[in-house]
């Protein structure tokens, strides 16, 4: 049901926007902002849920919960980085959005650093002249 | 053998599912290959994962920290750097402090078990040696305790009874005798039996070491095994 209720205010919301874009573009630009808050707060107790699944899996498998959260702040910063950008570009800016695209990719790879040094330090090691590391 | 390699297939299973789903969970394709990449790293040192423990003992210690800077090092920048090694040395310095106290601990420990053993025992200590070492849970354990007590000899000459001897003329309790005959026998029978104790505590060392283990081990609450005495033979 949630699914129609969703559906339904998402075509509300974008004839109005059709609506009052010709006179304001401003409250059509803040009616789009409005609505992907809308629903994402509405879904963020059904996110909690998969969240705590992924979580008691990962604690089930013996996995290291240093991996599943960082795992999770990735989605994170990619959800988060393209509901920004997609708000930017409704308003037009495409320049702004793909910085805003950048800065999460960016975000994404500093994540990667300390398990690439791990793996380059370990190689580094294996080696017999690897300096000693 | 066979449950670490249980444990880590299941942990390379989960990584991958995990990958997976992750991957399936992407808003669009821009960020595609950037989580590909990182979700790949993570397969890889799971993979790895035991051999990498092999090599470096504290990988998953270290991985912490570097993630944990990741999130924050390059936000907080020289600042971080400055604090690090400021919390460094707060670590040096307090280690030091600690391996002072612990130095201090066992020193004045050493003067107690002395102490205790000559007040209770009457015998002469030469050295009292202390080995503590801190334990798991950060506090300070005494692995064993080693007394050296004095040359019998040398500690009769020193101190051997000569007080109790003096109490003697102290007792001239011989004002009773005259009040009854039958029973100053018996008194001076036991006058004189702390005084033949006395005399033959010295022969009858072959106790003694027990006694003073098990007084260190009731005092200060270290296990009988651990305290060790022995006599110096070199006086």
């Amino acid at each position: 049901m949630d699914i129609l209720q969703i559906v339904g205010i998402g075509l509300l919301t974008a004839i109005l926007i059709l609506v009052i874009r010709e006179q304001k573009p401003m409250f059509a630009f803040l009616l789009a902002t409005f609505f992907g808050i809308a629903v994402f707060l509405a879904l963020i107790g059904k996110i909690g849920g998969v969240v705590s699944m992924i979580e008691e899996l990962a604690d089930r498998s013996g996995i290291q919960s240093v991996y599943l959260k960082t795992m999770l702040k990735i989605i994170g910063i990619a959800y988060i980085a393209e509901f920004g950008a997609q708000i930017v570009r409704d308003a037009g800016l495409d320049s702004i959005a793909s910085k805003i695209e950048f800065a999460g990719k960016m975000l994404i790879l500093v994540m990667a650093v300390p398990i690439i040094s791990i793996i380059i330090e370990t190689v580094l090691g294996l080696l017999p002249a690897g300096g000693g590391a | 053998m066979i449950e670490a390699l249980g444990g880590w297939l299941r942990q390379v299973v989960a990584a991958v599912l995990l990958a997976a789903l992750i991957d399936l969970l992407l808003p669009n394709r821009t960020m595609q290959r950037y989580v590909r990449l990182v979700a790949g790293l993570f397969i890889l040192l799971t993979l790895a994962g035991p051999l990498l423990s092999w090599i470096q003992g504290d990988m998953d210690a270290k991985l912490a920290a570097g993630i944990e800077w990741a999130e924050r090092g390059p936000a907080v920048g020289e600042d971080g750097g400055q604090l690090e090694a400021i919390m460094a040395e707060a670590k040096r310095i307090g280690a030091g402090r600690d391996e002072q106290a612990a130095e201090l601990a066992v020193k004045g420990l050493e003067a107690q078990i002395k102490a205790v053993v000559e007040q209770e025992e009457g015998t002469a200590v030469k050295t009292v040696k202390v080995e503590a070492a801190p334990s798991a849970d950060g506090t300070l354990a005494v692995e064993a305790v080693k007394i050296r007590l004095a040359d019998p000899g040398t500690a009769a000459a020193a101190e051997g009874g000569e007080p109790v001897a003096e109490v003697e003329p102290v007792a001239p309790v011989v004002v009773d005798i005259d009040i009854g005959t039958n029973a100053d026998d018996g008194k001076n029978y036991d006058r004189a039996a702390p005084a033949a104790a006395q005399t033959d505590a010295q022969p009858a060392d072959d106790g003694l070491e027990g006694r003073i283990a098990a007084l260190v081990a009731g005092r200060f609450g270290i296990g009988t095994s651990k305290v060790e005495v022995d006599r110096a033979s070199d006086g």
